[in-house]
């Protein structure tokens, strides 16, 4: 069905078709509705890509997101703490703790995390940035975020091993019994957890 | 909680309607007249699934658009439906009035446990067969158990990944597969602990199982055989954890020569010995068949101690190695805990029936009941 529309048309359709969750009829959908809508509409699409390619891009310092090739407005605050870092694996993960609005130093951000299987070893990580953040800032706690999956995990103990011979204190996000949520309904491996990680009153 | 009535539509090849007995029901045919798949059917409409291999749809009448199993299954004098109706590779459950039930909810109503031939391979297979009986026991009791074993598979791929990539000369940090070690260990070791508990309270009842289902002629015993180090008893998770991890450092310049994980829960075996020799060398045909299915029954038995509900009882073929003796030593303790069962053979038992007690005819497809002194002279 592609085949009878104009090129530039086939082409926008494969290039939409790449986004997540965006299949080939999906991309269809969307790009004859944006024909459709009139050049308007067009100009101001390719105007935001255009902006985004030029003005965004990641933080030098803490690979989160940024704006003209400087630094992230986290790291440009001076209001942060800057002793303590947090480490993320995607920036979609910074949002959440912000709202949470319990912690006020700054971020790091993987983008990915270890996975021998998949091929992603330390190199993939850039934890030399991460070593040097952490030397160059005087950072005093490094807090791991990183999911509580197999892939999470082990990239948080790898962390801790790493960090620890810097000197520097690590922590790891608590696991364990959700604010609001009844004890008789939980999970047991999450119970099993959340005793491990129990705390002194 | 009881079995009344089976209805089969294009199940394979059944359609049928059976009235069924509460204790012990017996369904006599030659090879290849369905008696198998009856259980099947029933099997199906309690789990969900097949104890077969194979796809959902070749569970329907060949060239028939569906099948559909309905039980009607009593509790305290109420019938309630239980229908499962396959369609292409579509399950549906339906208890009473309520559509596409989980399989969950069909749990809290009825549960089933088939014996079948293959159940040899428990004493006579691979420990991989013996692994699964004890994992798939644990799951019923603790279903989080199930994502243990995923993320210890999944950790173990990791480590396997790590050790080929140190013997190929690319060189990861050592630390990276420590960390790896550490998680491992951390998981594996729950595994450990997880089956080391089980088999403490199980151990004895397989033992006494046994015991009396042969006279006391065969004594069975125990062990878990743990890579990773003695765990005798019940083993804690923490220690559990520390003793893996200990080997897997240890062993890991040999693992990385040999590129795979040489210790852990994935290795592990349980040792079963009986009269005091390895059941899987020792024991004749009729001796390990007798422990299968012993040993299949004390799980039932730990279920029943658990849950109070008690599963309904389904043996293919698992009499005809065991003399009359024996036969009648299982019947009775079948008899004794009020289970129903629902037995496969392709001649009868010589034995005496109970008035709660069934017998039916199974021919190409065909099921009809029968009375215990007329089955044999048909057949
Ligand atoms: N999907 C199906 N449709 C129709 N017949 C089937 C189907 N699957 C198996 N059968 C038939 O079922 C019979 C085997 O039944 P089974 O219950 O295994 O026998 P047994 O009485 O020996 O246990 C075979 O004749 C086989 O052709
Ligand atoms: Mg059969
Ligand atoms: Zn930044």
């Amino acid at each position: 069905m592609a085949d009878i529309l104009p090129k530039p048309l086939q082409r926008l359709i494969l290039v939409l078709a790449k986004l997540p969750g965006v299949g080939s009829r999906t991309a269809m959908r969307y790009a004859l509705h944006l024909v459709r809508e009139g050049s308007d509409r067009l100009e101001e699409l390719s105007a935001a890509l255009d902006e985004t390619r030029r003005e965004v891009s990641l933080c030098p310092s803490c690979f989160g997101m940024s704006e003209g090739g400087g630094l992230c407005p986290i790291c440009a605050s001076p209001e942060r703490r800057g002793e303590t870092l947090c480490v993320v694996e995607g920036i979609g993960d910074m949002p959440p703790i912000e709202s949470a609005a319990q912690y006020a130093g700054r971020y790091f951000v993987l983008h990915k995390l270890l996975s021998p299987l998949k091929g992603v070893g330390p190199q993939e990580l850039h934890l030399d940035r991460l070593l040097d953040t952490v030397r160059d800032h005087g950072i005093a706690e490094v807090v791991l975020a990183t999911p509580l999956t197999t892939d999470g995990e082990a990239t948080a103990t790898y962390l801790s091993r790493l960090l620890t011979q810097e000197g520097v204190r690590v922590t790891r996000l608590a696991a364990g019994v959700p604010v609001g949520g009844a004890i008789e309904y939980l999970d047991r491996l999450t119970l099993s957890r959340a005793f491990q990680d129990r705390k002194e009153l | 909680m009881r079995v009344v009535s089976a209805i089969l539509e294009d199940f394979r090849n059944l359609s049928v309607r059976v009235d069924l007995a509460c204790g012990i029901n017996v369904f006599v045919g030659r090879n290849g007249q369905g008696k198998t798949n009856f259980l099947e059917a029933l099997f199906v409409a309690c789990m969900g699934r097949s104890f077969r291999p194979g796809r959902l749809a070749d569970l329907v009448r060949f060239s028939a658009p569906g099948a559909t199993v309905e039980l009607g299954v009593e509790e305290r004098g109420i019938v309630t439906p239980v229908r499962v109706s396959i369609a292409g590779s579509q399950r549906r459950h339906r208890v009473g009035g309520r559509d596409n039930c989980s399989l969950s909810e069909v749990a809290q109503m009825i549960r089933a446990v088939f014996f079948g031939p293959d159940d040899l391979d428990l004493v006579k297979g691979s420990p991989s067969g013996r692994r699964s009986f004890l994992d798939e026991a644990i799951r019923v009791h603790h279903p989080p158990y199930e994502r243990l074993l995923m993320g210890y598979q999944r950790l173990l791929r990791d480590r396997n990944q790590l050790l080929r990539d140190f013997g190929s000369g690319r060189h990861p940090p050592e630390e990276l597969l420590a960390s790896y070690e550490g998680e491992l260990a951390r998981w594996g070791g729950q595994i450990v602990s997880h089956r080391s508990r089980y088999l403490r309270d199980y151990s004895p009842m397989a033992v006494e199982l046994v015991a009396r289902h042969t006279g006391g002629q065969l004594t069975l015993e125990l062990a878990h055989e743990c890579t990773a180090g003695p765990c005798g008893g019940a083993i804690e998770v923490g220690d559990a954890q520390e003793m893996l991890l200990g080997r897997l450092r240890d062993l890991r310049g040999e693992d990385i020569r040999s590129g795979s994980t040489t210790v852990g829960p994935h290795l592990d075996d349980l040792r079963l010995d009986v009269n005091g020799r390895a059941a899987r060398l020792f024991a004749s045909q009729g001796e390990q068949r007798q422990v299968a299915v012993s040993m299949k029954l004390a799980q039932l038995a730990l279920w029943r101690q658990k849950f109070g509900v008690t599963p309904l009882l389904l043996l293919d073929d698992v009499l005809s190695e065991l003399d009359s003796t024996r036969i009648r030593l299982l019947l009775d303790a079948i008899a004794g805990w009020q289970v129903q069962a629902v037995l496969t053979t392709t001649a009868p038992p010589d034995v005496v029936w109970k008035d709660d007690d069934a017998c039916f005819r199974v021919k190409e497809g065909g099921i009809c009941r029968v009375d215990f002194d007329k089955v044999a002279d048909e057949a």
